[in-house]
């Protein structure tokens, strides 16, 4: 067959990607010829579907807009001499073909789950951002019934695709297997020596709270590895959030804002007096594999997480994870004292679970061998085979 | 804000999202000379309608006479065309000069462009010079913005540093806030032993800032999500009867809406009601219709007879005794006939609940006994009560086995029920009529 893949290229090359680029391998070794239909999600005109928008109206929505941006170009793709169409990130799922399976990994977040997020904290006019969730939500529901099939990208995501826009049947799930390959040989794995956070420094996922935890357990090491808009602001934190840090701190004041963007290089390598959390940027797998040999434990303190792709590469490699109540899909594979800790999502109750594992190393191995145990029903054969059924519910 | 213009743009740009604004026009392409020529040669051919040939043969003479009676139209016919082909020829002919001056000018210009190429280099070597020596400037310059640069981002992070610190500053205010806040409400809240305390509860938590430590406590307490998801899958068929009555599910304390969402996944109509603004952000962003209000204004702002079923789980413990029967009685008005009502609560006949577990919630009011719900049910008048025993501990599955003493093992039983049976019960029941 000659299949169409379309992406929203956003030029970055993250976990999605990764899981695109398997997708197509696998396709590819099945005989098929596989295009990526791609468009710069960035550039778009201001000038979405010939209506001028002046600066100052953009600015009061500016995802909203280019979200139309993007949906213009989207229908703008010719896509004729496809047999078959794989949409991905949104609005791609907008394109127009009688064969049609959609990849759905997420909504676009600030006008889905994240909307009552996003307007606490400020990061969006109000009464601008409801008329441009209900618009959005409109256009997307229109573009849904269009759509042949859905791969959902975990459960979490196939109960919003039911509660946001009603679609229940011609949906199936896709659980993509861990990607990063990092493993850790037994003559590697020695005591541990510190505390884990593998996650990117954006919103939601709250790395701030980790900051915080560092504070509160003075006797241990952190590492922090990752990236994003958020990471100068973090490693700010990271400096001016001393020893004396009351009990009762408001953590949702750390993470629920809308703060300017700080250069990450503007901070150097000066850290806060008190702290021992130390930052990585760009990390291969050989340092990756390291890092986790030494953990007490992998720390992933993201709000309502659409997968977890990080927390099952630890749990894979046989790492207790301890993750927050509201951490969304992440709760459908992390089980409370089995295979890992959830605990309120704030620094002291983070500080504390790792605390325990650290001080327990019969618990840490307990619950390591549960995470590897859980990890394994999270296969690339289960990913393709559940692709695989997608494609046939499409074709037939 | 003025959200008129901004809706219509909204509106407008949907519309064309989804292909159902009007197109465009096209625009027709432009008409060549040649076009113009070829028109006025059959117009020119066709002009004289008056000299057409004689006719011949069958009925020519009769062909004849209508042409002649038709000429003196026909000559007026051939005067108008002959006057539009004679404009027409005229209005290309203009075309033709208007051409020809066009092409006349440009020819003109190019001379005079030839003559400016030559001043033009000039001041190219002109430029030239003056750029190298605005470069050597702007090297200087940039050596001296660098110094200022190193200063600024110096600056810049201290700004920043004491910017974060403000905010940490802020956070702990706020926190020595809240903690003085409680402090001075419970030394001084003239009314602690007043019954109906607990309908004030609601606005106490959010006034004290506790409506997340509930939260946080409810999370502590609560069973996990596969239980719960487990234990809300069994009141789905009930409440979906409701769906084919076109009237919605009506959820009175949802919660972070764990039920709600498996209604929706069953494709019932539904939504619900909380007076927790943590929890209805939680089921806000799950998509669930849940809307912050008290449940009893809720319920009386209901029109009769409008809701299909009513579940209200683990909310009655929660009610003094009056607000629970006037929250019945607003049930059995709002519920359409044959309705289902559904109150799930601890039960307190399982000693280990009653006497401890259902304590550690700080806002229950008081247990309330499986005969006591089924009983304030019958008497405002709903039918069918029905009370279901829920959620035992996995030890009261296990078979006692004989003593030999028949007392005893009745004992046995009594104590493996009071110790280790069901934690909760539910009440089921239904307005009357309509099935």
């Amino acid at each position: 067959m000659r299949i169409a893949i379309v992406k929203p290229d956003w030029q970055i090359r993250g976990g999605f990607e990764l899981v695109v680029d398997r997708l197509v391998g696998h396709m590819r070794r099945a005989g098929h010829r596989v295009d990526i239909i791609g468009f710069d999600a960035w550039r778009v005109d201001h000038r979405p579907f010939g209506v001028r928008i002046d600066d100052e109206m953009w600015s009061r929505s500016p995802w909203f807009f280019g979200y139309l941006g993007q949906w213009e170009k989207c229908r703008a793709l010719r896509l004729d001499r496809a047999d078959l169409v794989v949409s991905t990130q949104p609005p791609s799922f907008g394109v127009e073909h009688p064969r049609h399976l959609s990849l759905f990994f997420h909504h676009l977040r600030p006008f889905y789950d994240l909307s009552p997020y996003v307007v606490r904290a400020g990061m969006v006019e109000p009464e601008m951002h409801e008329l441009a969730a209900a618009a959005i939500r409109r256009l997307d529901d229109a573009a849904m019934s269009g759509v042949g099939h859905v791969l959902a990208g975990g459960e979490s995501v196939a109960e919003r695709l039911v509660s946001f826009n009603g679609r229940r049947s011609e949906v199936s799930l896709f659980h993509a297997g861990p990607l990063s390959g990092v493993s850790i040989a037994e003559a590697t794995r020695g005591d541990p020596t510190h505390v884990l956070c593998v996650s990117r420094h954006d919103f939601p996922k709250r790395t701030e709270l980790f900051v915080h935890a560092d504070r509160l357990m003075p006797e241990l090491n952190s590492v922090a590895v990752g990236v994003g808009g958020r990471l100068g602001r973090v490693r700010q934190l990271d400096r001016v959030l001393d020893g004396d840090v009351p009990e009762v701190i408001a953590d949702e004041q750390l993470w629920l804002n809308d703060p300017p963007w700080v250069d990450p290089s503007s901070i150097g390598d000066r850290r806060g007096p008190t702290s021992n959390l130390s930052f990585e940027t760009h990390v291969g797998g050989d340092r990756l594999g390291e890092l986790y040999a030494h953990a007490h434990c992998l720390v992933a303190p993201a709000l309502l997480e659409d997968y977890g792709l990080t927390v099952l590469e630890a749990m894979k490699v046989g790492i207790p994870v301890v993750v927050c109540r509201d951490g969304g899909h992440l709760l459908h594979f992390v089980e409370h004292e089995r295979n890992g800790l959830i605990v309120e999502p704030t620094g002291k109750a983070i500080a504390e679970a790792a605390r325990r594992i650290a001080n327990d190393p019969g618990l840490r191995e307990e619950l390591g061998d549960a995470a590897r145990e859980t990890a394994t029903a999270y296969t690339w054969e289960r990913a393709l085979h559940e692709f695989d059924l997608g494609i046939e519910a499409v074709m037939s | 804000m003025d959200v008129n213009p901004t809706v219509q743009l909204i509106e407008d740009l949907v519309d064309r999202a989804l292909g159902r604004a009007d197109r465009p026009t096209t625009v027709s392409p432009a008409v060549t000379t040649a076009d113009l020529e070829r028109h006025l040669a059959a117009i020119e051919m066709n002009a004289r309608v008056d000299e057409m040939p004689q006719p011949v043969g069958r009925y020519s003479t009769l062909k004849r006479l209508i042409l002649k009676l038709s000429s003196f139209v026909l000559v007026r016919q051939r005067t108008v065309n002959l006057a539009s082909a004679g404009v027409a020829s005229g209005l290309i002919r203009s075309m033709d000069e208007i051409k020809a001056e066009m092409a006349h000018e440009s020819k003109r210009q190019a001379g005079a462009l030839a003559g400016i190429e030559p001043r033009l280099r000039s001041a190219a070597t002109q430029h030239r010079d003056m750029h190298e020596e605005t470069v050597e400037r702007v090297r200087g310059l940039e050596m001296q913005l660098a110094a200022h640069e190193a200063l600024v981002a110096e600056m810049r992070a201290r700004i920043n540093d004491v910017e974060a610190t403000l905010v940490l500053e802020s956070s702990r205010r706020h926190a020595m806030e809240r903690s003085l806040v409680s402090r001075l409400a419970a030394a001084s809240r003239p009314n602690a032993g007043d019954p109906r305390i607990a309908t004030e509860s609601a606005g106490d938590l959010e006034a004290f800032g506790l409506h997340e430590m509930y939260e946080r406590f409810e999370s502590w307490f609560r069973p996990s999500d596969a239980t719960l998801r487990q234990r809300f899958e069994e009141y789905v068929p009930l409440l979906a009867e409701a769906t084919g009555q076109g009237a919605p599910v009506l959820d009175l304390g949802a919660g972070r809406g764990e039920l709600l969402l498996r209604l929706r996944v069953a494709g019932v109509d539904c939504y619900g009601v909380d007076s927790n603004q943590s929890m209805v952000d939680r089921a806000l962003a799950s998509g669930l219709d849940v809307r912050r209000e008290d449940l009893l204004e809720h319920l009386r702002s209901l029109r009769a007879e409008s809701i299909g079923a009513i579940c209200a789980i683990h909310v009655a413990e929660h009610l003094p005794p009056e607000l629970l029967l006037d929250m019945l009685t607003e049930a059995l008005r709002v519920l359409i006939p044959g309705g289902a009502l559904v109150l799930e609560t601890p039960n307190p006949t399982n000693l280990v609940i009653g006497a401890a577990s259902f304590h550690n919630d700080p806002t229950h009011v008081h247990p309330i006994t499986p005969d006591y719900l089924s009983f304030v049910c019958k008497d405002r008048g709903f039918a069918e009560v029905e009370t279901r025993f829920l959620h035992p501990f996995p030890e009261y599955e296990l078979e006692l086995g004989s003593t030999g003493s028949v007392a005893l093992d009745a004992l046995l039983r009594d104590l493996q029920w009071a110790l280790k049976g069901p934690q909760d019960f539910a009440v089921v029941a239904r307005r009357p009529g309509g099935r």
